[in-house]
């Protein structure tokens, strides 16, 4: 992704971000703890320099938030998960060395501090800031390296929450994460489910 | 609360979403170069050359004076004190006309432009031809612009004296950090190959130091960090430890920042030995790895035996490469190799280390301080001291001006290279 549709994606979301602090404070003195699960469709958005044969940017992830919610608009919480960055699987490579197959993936642990304030009473937006584990695998020539490293980064998100009973909601979600040390950014689009698991 | 915070949170994101530029391209005359017309300039017109100018148009820019430096085979430096800036220069004439293209740079900053200049038959010309009834005067008359745009601004040097054959005696190493420079400094080939060291003379480099790691099958590369990483390596889907590739994997798979690919030790020390004149190469240890020494000795006694059979012919000077002893591990190694009393090495640290190892250079840090009387035993021993890594110009002054080191590590050699010449 280059670093101007990154620039304006940035600014968009914080338009609305600000845009959503001009509603009223709520005044329910009422404190909770929302649990938030997710799975979904995730599309790895980066620009390769050199762009391997049988790159896949498609995958799968997973979500697992909890947010406290207290008397005002903002929340506050934390995010984890495992999200596919890309994988890469390309068989008869010609090189030099002779020919191989090269298998490479990369997938991330989301490790952040989520922040999210309601748009209307079923939109919520979320920004998040921390980091990411990166576990990557690569093979080829008979090779394999495996890696693992922190990356700091940060993710922003629109999620839509319907209420099924006092407890639970069901909904969906679409973020952005940008993982900083590779330049990596993922959008996902996500089925949720929220579970309202303690209230005082 | 609420806003003051969000506003904070996604400044953070901006801020995050900012990716630095990393590359800086060279300005080209393209179709209207002109030396290409012109005929070479004989060795002696280089040496007359040389010496210290003053600048009479463009101070603003380059300072009070420079150095013009025949040092690379192919092109001429001009050295500024002034804000690491120099020209990388081709030269030729036309009867006694005499003619340099190139580009002028500054490396504090992206500061960059075409260069062009002259010097007419009455302002030096005939006296490079070697006629003996011209005036003993040099006068480089040119113009310089930004980018690949047209040069206008004009630039005059005037020849004041030659460099004092003094400092020409001397045996002083201008080191190059990473073989010509850090790639973060936007020098036109990433840190640590081929295309860097065979152009590291153009920046008054008379020496390179490059860093030599090991691949999971034991090929000593050229190669920095300990991770494959966006700060050297284009974007590819391969990140981990440098070391645990082999080098088939390396070779085949990864680029480096401006698409070079990683070189082998080998590879660079024949570059150097065959296509530049480069007289020291300091091979800093990157790894641990107990077989680093085993596989660059062999390697740096075959490139120094090459260098002295064409010294020997006249096609070049000599060249010293040694193993730097960086750490206690390469150290340790080092002890165990047979007769490495006789193995070239450069030791950090301790002078105790380099009289251990009977180390050809002793080099400690420039940040522990001038320690007038161990540099003064290392002298008496026979050995050369150097210093690293000294890029502050104002520290490089002093450095030189004590006249207690036989060279200087930078990643900038130019601002060593002026402030070594101009005394």
């Amino acid at each position: 992704m280059s670093s101007n549709a990154r620039r304006a994606i940035f600014w968009l979301l914080a338009l609305v971000s600000v845009c959503a602090t001009v509603r009223a404070q709520e005044t329910d003195a009422t404190y909770a703890l929302i649990a938030y699960g997710g799975a979904g469709y995730t599309r790895n958005i980066s620009t390769f320099d050199i762009t391997p044969q049988g790159l896949q940017q498609n995958g799968f992830g997973g979500t697992l938030r909890i947010m406290w919610k207290p008397e005002h608009l903002l929340r506050v919480g934390i995010e984890t998960g495992l999200t596919q960055v890309y994988h890469v699987k390309t068989v008869n490579v010609q090189t030099t060395f002779g020919v191989t197959d090269f298998t490479s993936s990369l997938n991330a642990v989301p490790i952040l501090l989520a922040f999210s304030m309601p748009l209307t009473d079923r939109l919520e937006v979320t920004l998040r800031s921390g980091g990411y584990l990166l576990y990557s695998n690569t093979e080829s020539f008979g090779n394999t390296v495996s890696s693992s490293t922190f990356s700091t980064g940060f993710g922003v998100g629109l999620s839509y929450m319907t209420p099924l009973d006092e407890d639970w909601g069901i909904g969906g979600e679409i973020k952005w994460y940008h993982m900083g040390k590779f330049d990596d950014d993922n959008i996902m689009l996500q089925v949720m489910v929220s579970y309202n698991f303690l209230e005082w | 609360m609420n806003l003051r915070l969000l506003v904070a949170l996604t400044l953070v994101a901006g801020f995050a979403a900012c990716t630095l530029e990393d590359q800086l391209a060279v300005p080209s005359f393209g179709d209207s170069e002109f030396i290409g017309q012109t005929y070479p300039l004989d060795p002696g017109m280089k040496t007359t050359l040389n010496g210290v100018y003053v600048v009479d148009r463009g101070q603003d820019r380059f300072g009070e004076k420079v150095v013009v430096l025949w040092n690379a085979r192919d092109r001429m430096t001009i050295l500024s004190g002034r804000d690491v800036g120099y020209f990388v220069l081709q030269a030729g004439r036309l009867d006694s006309v005499f003619f340099f293209e190139g580009y002028w740079r500054k490396q504090v900053n992206e500061m960059t432009g075409l260069a062009r200049f002259f010097i007419a038959k009455e302002s030096g010309g005939r006296f490079l031809m070697g006629d003996p009834s011209a005036p003993s005067t040099l006068i480089l008359e040119g113009s310089i612009g930004d980018g690949d745009g047209r040069p206008t601004d004009p630039v005059v040097l005037r020849f004041e004296r030659p460099i004092r054959p003094e400092v020409l005696s001397q045996n002083f190493s201008v080191l190059a950090h990473r073989g010509g420079g850090r790639t973060s400094d936007l020098v036109p080939h990433s840190e640590n190959t081929v295309e860097l060291v065979r152009i590291a003379e153009w920046f008054g480099a008379n020496g390179v130091e490059i860093d030599v790691r090991l691949t999971s099958d034991g090929v000593p590369v050229l190669y920095h960090d300990n991770t494959l990483n966006p700060r050297l390596v284009q974007k590819i889907p391969m990140l981990g430890r440098m070391e645990d590739y082999s080098f088939a994997q390396l070779r085949s798979f990864v680029r480096l920042i401006n698409g070079e690919q990683i070189p082998t030790l080998d590879e660079v020390l024949r570059t150097i030995v065959y296509e530049t004149n480069l007289k020291f190469v300091w091979l800093d240890s990157k790894t641990e790895d107990q077989d680093l020494v085993t596989r660059m000795v062999p390697l740096l006694q075959q490139y120094m035996a090459e260098a002295s059979a064409l010294a020997a012919q006249g096609m070049r000077d000599s060249l010293d490469i040694l193993v730097g002893v960086p750490s206690d591990a390469i150290y340790e190694e080092l002890l165990r190799y047979p007769n490495y009393t006789s193995v070239p090495s450069l030791a950090e640290k301790t002078l105790d280390r380099a009289q251990a190892l009977n180390s050809r250079v002793w080099a400690p840090v420039w940040s522990g301080g001038i320690d007038q009387a161990a540099i003064a035993t290392a002298h008496a021993e026979g050995r050369r001291v150097f210093t690293w890594t000294l890029d502050t110009p104002e520290f490089v002054q002093q450095y030189i001006a004590t006249g207690l080191y036989d060279g200087i590590l930078s990643n900038y050699p130019s601002i060593v290279a002026y402030y070594h010449y101009v005394q």
